[in-house]
Parts: C-alpha cells; structure tokens; sequence
C-alpha cells in the first residue's frame, strides 16, 4: 500500500512538471507587464499612411450564420480592395451565444482575428482583457490627414456606445437603436387612429394605443391567447435599463454597492405589473400566443434591420416603425441603444491596414458599400442620413417607412452602461438579475417588492 | 413476469408464442410494448411532423399536431445551402475513424485491466477514472490552446486523434466490467496450450465481446455523428472542414433567420437520424446471436 | 565502496528487469492509454487545478491573476446560490439515477424475448436516443410548454388541466427527470449487449434442476449482470452530477424559473463561461472531481456484490 502511493505521488508529480514545461498557459503577475495590449496607449503617433499596394493578410471575425453581415462585409471588401487590392481576408466566424468564451479561447491561443465583429455589452469583455485597442490616435491621424472630421462627419452619440473612459474601442457600423415596430392593419382593425403613432411620441400615448387595442381584442375569440405586445419587454436589457434609467433608477456603481432597492425602481417595475395586469403584456410564467412576425401582435421593440420583417408575407405592406416611446415621468426619457462593430485586434500585426478597412467602413464608399450588402439601418455618417435621397443607399426598398426612427432623439440614447460600472466577470450575473426582476414584476405571484428583493438579493450575493 | 431465456425459443423456433403462455398472457405482453413504443416514439414522431409544416405553423407559439398540407420542400430547402455534400463526407470521415479506432484501443486498454495482473493496474485504473470525475468545462480552455499551438484548429484532427487513446475512460471502463464478466477456464485452457496473452486476447476475449464493442461502436458513431459542440469551438474559419451537425447547427439555430427555420431545423434533424437508425437496427438484429456459447464447456 | 555501490547497481538493475520480465504484457496493452492521460488529459487537468488557486483574469498578456490560496474554495461555502443548487443536483441524481436504471433494465428484459416483433420495438424504443442535440432543446420546448405544449393537448384531450412542466419551479424538476427518461433506449441496449455475456449452458443447467423462469432470472441473469450493473451505476452518478444538459432548456440561463433547473453542472458553466471567472470555475469543478471520487471510491470498496470471474 505504501508502495502505492508512493508511486502515485510519483506519477502526479511528474504529470505536473510536465504541465509546467509544457507551459502552454501561464499564470502571470498582474504586476508586471501589461504594456502588450495597449498599443495606441504610449504618446508615439501613429501613421495612417499605407502604399495603395501593400500586401498582407487580414483576419476577419464575424457572427455565425449572419447572413446579412456576411453580405455587406463582402462587399465592403470588394469596395476596400479597389485602393489596396494586394490585401487579402481571411473570414472567421464567431457563434454569438458564445461570444466570450470563444474570444477568450482564441486571444489564449493568439488565434483571435485581426478585426473583431463585435456588439454591446460583449465589446466589454473585449476591453477588460485588452484584446481590442484604443482608436484614438488613429482618430486623430485621419483628421490630421484630412480624410474625415470626427465631430462634423458622424453621429458621434453612436460611437460613445463603443468608448470606455473617453477611449473608443469599438466603430459602429450602422446606428443601432431600439424602435418600435407596429403592424398597421391590425391596429387600424381595433379602431387606433395611426396618427398619434409619430416619431417622439410618449409612454401614456404607447399606454392609450394598447388600452384600445386590448378592448378590441377582448371582443375577438383570440383574448386570452393574444396579447398586444411582442414578448420581448421583459427579456432584453436594451428595453428593461432604459425604462429603469427613464424613472430615474439605477442598478449599482462602482464600488460595488447595489442601488436597486429605490422608490423610482419601483415606480418603473410598478408600470410594468400595471401593463402585465391589463394584459397588455404577457406574464413570465405563460406563453403568449401572438407575436409580430406572424402578424399577431401589433407592436414588437426591436434594434433590427427592418428588411428581417418586411418582406413576410404577414407584414408586407401593413408594417412601420416609429421611435421608442418616451417615459416622460421623470422627464429623462431614455431610448436603449447599443453597438454593433468592429474592433482592432490589440495584437494585432497589420494595424494599419485594419486601421484603413475600418476607415474605408465609415466612409461613404464604403457606408453605402454595406448598404448595397443588404445593410438597412441607418448610417453613421452625417451626410448620409437623408435616406430618400437616390445618393444614400441604405433606405434600399425600405424608403417608404418612417426609417428615421432609427436616429431620432440622438440625445436619449443610452447603452446598457452599468455593466462596464463594476468588473467583467459580474456583467452576467448584472444582466441576469435585472432581466429577473423584470420577469418577476410581470408575474402574479411576486409583487414588485418581491422582484425588488430578489434582485437585490441576487446582485449582493454576486458581487460579494 | 417476462424474463429472457432463449433456450425456450430455440426449442420452438418458428412459433411466437413461448411455452406456458397462454393468448392472454402474450395479449397483455403485446400491449404493455405497444403503449411503450406510442410513448417513447412519439418525440421522434413530433420531430417529423414539425419538419413538414409551413413556416406559419412552425414558429407560431400555438404549433399543430400535424401539418395541414406536407411541406417536402422543406428537406430540399436544407439541402439548397451549399456544403451538405462536403459536411457529410466530414462527418463520415470523423464517424468512420472513431468506430473503428476507440472500439479497438479501449478492448486493448480494457483487457489489461480485466485479464492481465502486472503492477500499478490499480494505479492506472485510478488515473484514468480521475479523468471522468472532473467536469469537461474545467479543462476546455487549456485544451484549446493546447490544440492551437499543434496547429488543429480547424482541422478534423481534435475530433479524432485523442479517440486513438481509448476514446475515453467511459468505454474502457464498460469493457473492463464485459471482460471481467467472461469466464477464465477459456483463457486458461489457451494458456496451458501454449497460447501468449497476445493471441488469447485476439483469439479468445474479442470474440467474446463482440456484443459490447458493436455497442461502443454505434454509441461512438451517434455521438460523433449528432456532436455540434466540438466543431463550433474547433473551427473558426470559412474554410475549416465543418461536419453535418454543426452546418445544421450553423444555418439553423444560429442564423439571423433562425426563428423563421424552425421547419427546417426539424427537417435537419430528421434527415440526422436516418444513418443512426439503419445502423442501429443492423446492430440489433446481431444482439439476438449469443457469442458465450462454449463458456462452460471450456 | 566501489565494490558496494557496483553491487546495488546490479541488484537495482536487476529489480526493475524483474519488474519488466514479470509486467512488461500489462504495461504494453495499457500503453495507450498512457500516452492519452499525458497527451491529452493530464495537461489540462493539472493547469485547471492550478488556476483554481488564482483569480484569474484574461489580460493581454495571457491569464493573469494572485494567488488566493484556498480562496475560491471558501467562496463556494459562502456563495448563497450554493444551497439550492446543491440540493436540486442531489434531488436530481437521487431520483434520477435509480429509476432510468431499472426503467432501462425493464425494458431490457422485456425486448429480449423472441417475439416476432421485439426488434421493431428495439427500433421503436431506441429512436429518441439519436434525435440529434441540434433539435432536442426545440423538441421539448414545443412538447411542454405550459399554454400550447403538445403534451398539454393530449392531457386536455383525455380531460386534463395544463401541467406548467419547465415553466413553475415546482414541476420543472420533475419534468427534468422525465426527460431524461425518453432516453432509457440507450440503456437498454447497454442491457440487451451485457445479457450476450451470460453463457447460455447456464440456463439449460438450470431448466434441468428445474428452475422456474423467476429463479432462472433471480439466481443467473441478475448476478451476472451485475458487473454492467455497477459500471452503469458508477457511470450515471457521475455523469448526473456533472449534468448540464438543462442549457438546451434555455430558460433563464438553463437555471430555469425561479432558479428551479440550478444544477452544480449549470453552475460551472455559468462561472467559468458565461462569467468567465475562470478560478472560481475551476474551484466549483475540482470540488465535484473531490465528491464524485469519494462517492466512486465508496462504490468500489463496497462492490462484493458484484460478480466477476475472475478468480
């Protein structure tokens, strides 16, 4: 027995030295070192000029089964390779569901691309393990350069929903917005005149409409299976913080202390019950029986190109959108947005032949390059905004809806910001908590103190 | 009370009904294994009927027992997507490689664990039943790198070479239990003829475990044929050899479109379990052949 | 001295030649294996006991982090998540284990009889194991949902109320467990391959002392399948415990409703990829390795009951 082990102390141990020779993950001092990622950091400037036939590869990291961003990526390419054509692309895609670990796995192995797709809230991981870098000097290049001015070129709000600490990381590639999409003949059915549905219109308006519309669905054989509204209110945080922050609450800061538990969470979570107990909503716990895409539900809040809706044949022709309804109980009304972009690898060898595909992303070529893929949201330039112009080409078949409700009320935009408050590894945990409460306050069995407490209860435990 | 016993059957081997039973009896039988078959069959049932219904049906929340009018176009639309044709033959490969490799180096690895005695068995026994114990999630991350720096990442390669080891502690430690299962006095009278463990292993235990190893090796082929996890971590790029499941995986679930795809998703999983199923019901039809036939005449 | 040293070098010599001469056959067969532990498993395993130590974080530099000693093991026990889904996984392999054994071993037994008609239900039952994982989370969604689940039309149509299954934290453990019971085919075929291991003079010796098809069953099928029988067990305890299959569920993060589908397997992935606190999952994992290997060792020292035939 004693020989045994003995022999298996033996065994372990020499599995364990050869664990460290081999060495292929260490463990490193957060001491020293550190410099590595931060290569637009130090005060050396940076050049933006590249010889038109510079030669190299670039990877590129885009979502799986993206059809849509493959296309306008493809021919931002084309567009591209017409100033540098000796510069190749390697395409690598990434599963969404699994952002994070993938990212982390191939930034482990130095596998990770050269420029990385990215959206709100997964560019934060990015940023916490300084895989991506900082664009500012590039920024300022350019502009010294002439090729754009930042201010007066673009809708800057959008490119703050990719910047950390005045640092901007992540380029948006369209305007990213939560609107509201309505199915017009199903409203016009229920008797809702169309013409309170406008751009900048309120809460207590959006509350009229489906108080209406549920009256006429209570008429209707289809009143306890339909409901007026898309299931997504409760489940997404770029609809749930918003309307949390338009009440004026909060979640936590940054010294990790959870802020909750506050009369104004509870005047917000209060109006989401009100909305589950008329049945405008549906309860967490049941399955609604309608929804937008099968032109059962009148009102769905998306961020999506409205070319994923258009063109079902339960939408067609009766579907539009209009901005975000604003909750003016407070009188900060908030309109959740996000990023949706692309970021420089921070190791990346060919920075400046990146540096030059994003710009060629955010110039007009190459704006209406993507438009031409199939990109229909709005873009990022400020000369490219009025979409029924022939020029602007990302209005595409689309220019007949009310496409600016996308962009309007630049001033309410807000990301999911407080889960970059405190450190990466409780931006899971954050995003869950707060879809809970919401979930809960719909729910019949929990009051709104209830969710409040569960919430509260949650963040502590997870932040302790 | 129905209890296994082929010596009755072979008695009377064209007739179905056993000895001692009467109609009742068989009756009774027969129902209990039809109302079975309804409630196990019918997930698999649901899954077909789901794959032929139109869109409308297939993504609405309140979904139809059954299609109203059969949409086959569903499974030619799976199949328009290019690259079916090269994932099957990827899956095949990784399939092909893996049902005959883990089958044969967990036997090896199984038998000096069950038949031969030398020292540190016991040891190695532990070892490699550490290896089951700590959850996949813990070590994926080394893993990957590890495959990174040889250069697998999107190769087939992590999908088979670690199965030349065994293919798993699961497998040798199921073959360790089937072997020790089978009588010694065959090995032994071997033995004393002169036979070396080599040709007692090739001539006596493989034969014998014919059963267990066609088991492993159509547990392998489903595992490997239905697996979507491993070829989403371990291929990145446009041009990684992807295998069926993850293609399915890939335009199906992942896609922008998913939810709209739900028919077709269905139609993905039924065209999966085609090869599974004919491969099962050749394995099944050997499992009624007993090999222990000389067991105790020695 | 020169003499003496000459002396143990032989004999030391001579010793591990013995040990060649009288083992070199096992080590030889096991050689696979060995180079698969070191290859493949060993690396791995050591770097994630490593790094349950740290707290560690992706930096630029690689995985960066300090040392913390035992603290990721503290924090388990401080965790407040840790009650529940301790309890939900005990429930959950307490439950779950034993029924899909003996359910499997039922059917087993019942598809090994010779009737016309057994290799269909063999099929029949064997099907919903090779539903591929791509589809199986959507399968059952739309089998259980709570309003329009096609499980809760046929409960209506044999004049049922609505069962809630995944969607009340009071039934969705239980919904679990019935699950998983679709797939006892796999066992059952585990069953049918151990039964061709039993030789078959056996039985014809006990027809002639003239044992009735119970004893038959009692006195030699059983025994001797015991072997199957305890890697079944081993297997399944081990394999529920790290269960984390509730991900294809979907609901709350494959925690399900008010945390109700919680299972330690969910709990590790959940730390070390959704939240990517890579220490603190490594921690969680090395403490099931620690459960599952007492509970293991338990199960082997107390193995007499199996019959081997061996010696």
């Amino acid at each position: 027995m004693n020989k045994k082990i003995k022999l298996l102390s033996l065994l372990s141990l020499s599995f364990m030295s050869a664990t460290l020779l081999a060495g292929c993950v260490t463990v490193k001092d957060p001491n020293n070192g550190g410099n590595g990622g931060n290569g637009g950091d130090d005060n050396t400037p940076v050049s933006v000029e590249l010889d038109p036939d510079y030669k190299c590869e670039l990877s590129l990291l885009i979502p799986n089964g993206n059809a849509n961003e493959e296309t306008m990526i493809n021919e931002l390419i084309t567009e591209f390779n017409m100033d540098y054509p000796n510069i190749t692309f390697k395409k690598n895609y990434i599963s969404v569901s699994n952002y994070e670990n993938t990212v982390k796995n191939q930034w482990l192995a130095n596998s990770l691309p050269d420029i990385i797709w990215s959206n709100s809230p997964d560019f934060y991981t990015l940023v916490a393990g300084e895989m991506c870098m900082p664009l500012n000097k590039y920024i300022e290049a350019e502009e010294e350069a002439g090729t754009f001015n930042f201010e007066n070129d673009f809708l800057t709000e959008y490119f703050d929903m990719g910047a950390l600490k005045g640092k901007y990381y992540c380029f948006p590639r369209s305007c990213d917005s939560v609107i509201t999409f309505y199915n017009k003949k199903l409203l016009t059915t229920a008797g809702v005149d169309l013409s309170v549905i406008k751009n900048g219109w309120t809460w207590d308006t959006f509350m009229n409409v489906l108080d209406t519309y549920r009256k006429y669905l209570d008429t209707t054989s289809n009143a306890n299976t339909y409901y007026c509204l898309d299931a997504n209110l409760t489940t997404w945080l770029s609809v749930c913080y918003p309307m949390l922050k338009s009440f004026g609450g909060n979640v936590v800061d940054e010294n990790k202390n959870v802020l909750v538990n506050s009369a104004e969470t509870k005047a917000c979570l209060s109006l989401v019950k009100e909305m589950a107990e008329k049945k405008y909503i549906v309860a967490d716990t049941t399955t609604p029986g309608s929804s937008f895409e099968t032109g059962t539900a009148p009102f769905l809040f998306q961020s999506a190109s409205v070319s994923l809706f258009a063109e079902r044949r339960e939408l067609k022709g009766n579907m539009d959108v209009v901005s975000f309804p604003l909750i003016m109980n407070n009188n900060t009304p908030k309109i959740g947005s996000g990023i949706a972009g692309y970021t420089i690898n921070s190791k990346c060898k060919e920075k400046v032949a990146a540096w030059k595909f994003l710009a060629k992303m955010l110039s007009k070529e190459g704006q209406n390059a993507m438009a031409n893929g199939g990109l229909n949201l709005p873009s990022i330039r400020k000369d490219l905004q009025d979409f029924t112009n022939d020029e602007v080409k990302w209005g595409g078949n689309y220019r007949n809806l009310n496409l600016s409700a996308y962009t309007y009320g630049g001033e309410y935009k807000i990301s999911s910001d407080f889960l970059s408050v405190v450190d990466v590894k409780y931006k899971a945990k954050l995003d869950e908590a707060v879809r809970n409460m919401f979930a809960y306050a719909t729910r019949f069995d929990k009051t709104v103190d209830d969710a409040v407490n569960s919430c509260e209860k949650a963040l502590k435990n997870a932040l302790k | 009370m129905i209890l296994q016993d082929p010596f009755v059957y072979r008695a009377r081997r064209k007739n179905d009904i056993a000895r001692g039973w009467n109609k009742t009896k068989v009756y009774l039988f027969l129902l209990i294994m039809v109302v079975l078959g309804l409630i196990l069959v019918f997930p698999y049932f649901y899954m077909i009927s789901k794959s032929l219904m139109n869109e409308t049906e297939a993504i609405s929340p309140n979904p139809p027992l059954f299609p109203s009018i059969p949409q086959w176009q569903n499974y030619i639309k799976l199949f328009t997507e290019n690259g079916y044709f090269r994932a099957t033959v990827n899956s095949l490969i990784v399939c092909a490689f893996n049902c005959i490799v883990v089958p044969l180096s967990a036997s090896i690895i199984a038998y000096s664990f069950a038949k031969l005695r030398w020292k540190g068995r016991n040891i190695m026994f532990v070892l490699m039943m550490f290896t089951t114990m700590l959850p996949a999630v813990a070590t994926q991350i080394p893993l990957y790198v590890m495959y990174s720096n040889m250069g697998w990442i999107d190769t087939l390669l992590p999908l088979t070479i670690p199965n030349l080891f065994g293919g798993g502690a699961s497998y040798i430690f199921l073959l360790r239990q089937y072997m020790m299962g089978i009588p010694n006095d065959m090995s032994d009278a071997a033995r004393v003829d002169g036979a070396n463990p080599f040709r007692i292993f090739i001539n006596i235990i493989l034969p014998n475990c014919k059963p267990i190893l066609l088991y492993i090796a159509v547990t392998v082929f489903i595992t490997n044929w239905g697996d979507y996890y491993g070829p989403l971590v371990y291929m990145t790029s446009d041009n990684a050899p992807y295998t069926l499941a993850y293609l399915i995986y890939k335009n199906s679930t992942e896609s922008d479109v998913a939810a709209q795809l739900a028919a077709i998703r269905m139609a993905g999983g039924v065209f999966m379990t085609i090869l599974p199923a004919i491969i099962f019901t050749f394995f099944q039809k050997q499992l009624t052949e007993g090999v222990l036939t000389s067991g105790l005449k020695g | 001295m020169e003499k003496y040293l000459h002396v143990r070098q032989v004999k030391r010599r001579n010793k591990f030649t013995t040990f060649l001469k009288s083992n070199y056959v096992g080590w030889l067969f096991n050689l696979p294996l060995m180079i698969g532990l070191l290859v493949f498993t060993c690396i791995p395993m050591c770097l994630s006991l490593y790094y349950s130590f740290f707290d560690l974080s992706v930096k630029a530099d690689g995985l960066v982090g300090e040392f913390v000693g035992l603290g990721q093991y503290i924090r388990i026990f401080q965790d407040e998540e840790m009650g529940p889904v301790v309890l939900n996984t005990l429930l959950f392999a307490i439950i779950s284990v034993p029924l899909n054994l003996v359910l499997s071993y039922f059917l087993a037994l019942l598809v090994n009889t010779k009737f016309k008609f057994t290799k269909f239900f063999r099929v029949i039952y064997y099907l919903p194991v090779i539903i591929p994982a791509v589809v199986n989370g959507f399968l059952w969604k739309d089998l259980t949902d709570s309003t329009f689940g096609i499980f809760n039309k046929i409960l209506n149509m044999i004049g049922l109320d609505n069962f809630p299954f995944f969607q009340s934290a009071k039934t969705a453990l239980f919904s679990l467990i019935l699950m998983n019971v679709w797939s006892v085919g796999g066992g059952m075929v585990l069953w049918l391959s151990a039964f061709k291991n039993i030789p078959k003079p056996l039985y014809e010796a006990a027809r002639i002392e003239g044992a009735n098809a119970f004893q038959r069953f009692y006195k030699i099928t059983l025994p001797l399948s015991t072997p199957i029988i305890f890697y079944n067990a081993v297997m399944s305890i081990i394999g529920t415990l790290q269960f984390n299959g509730t991900l294809t569920i979907g609901i709350n993060n494959g925690k399900g409703i008010d945390n109700s589908l919680y299972l330690y397997g969910v709990k590790v992935w959940f730390e070390a990829f959704k939240s990517g606190d890579i220490g603190y999952g490594a921690a969680l994992s090395w403490l099931l390795f620690i459960v599952i290997g007492i509970l293991t060792f338990i199960m082997f020292s107390t193995s007499k009951w199996v019959y081997y035939q061996e010696d």
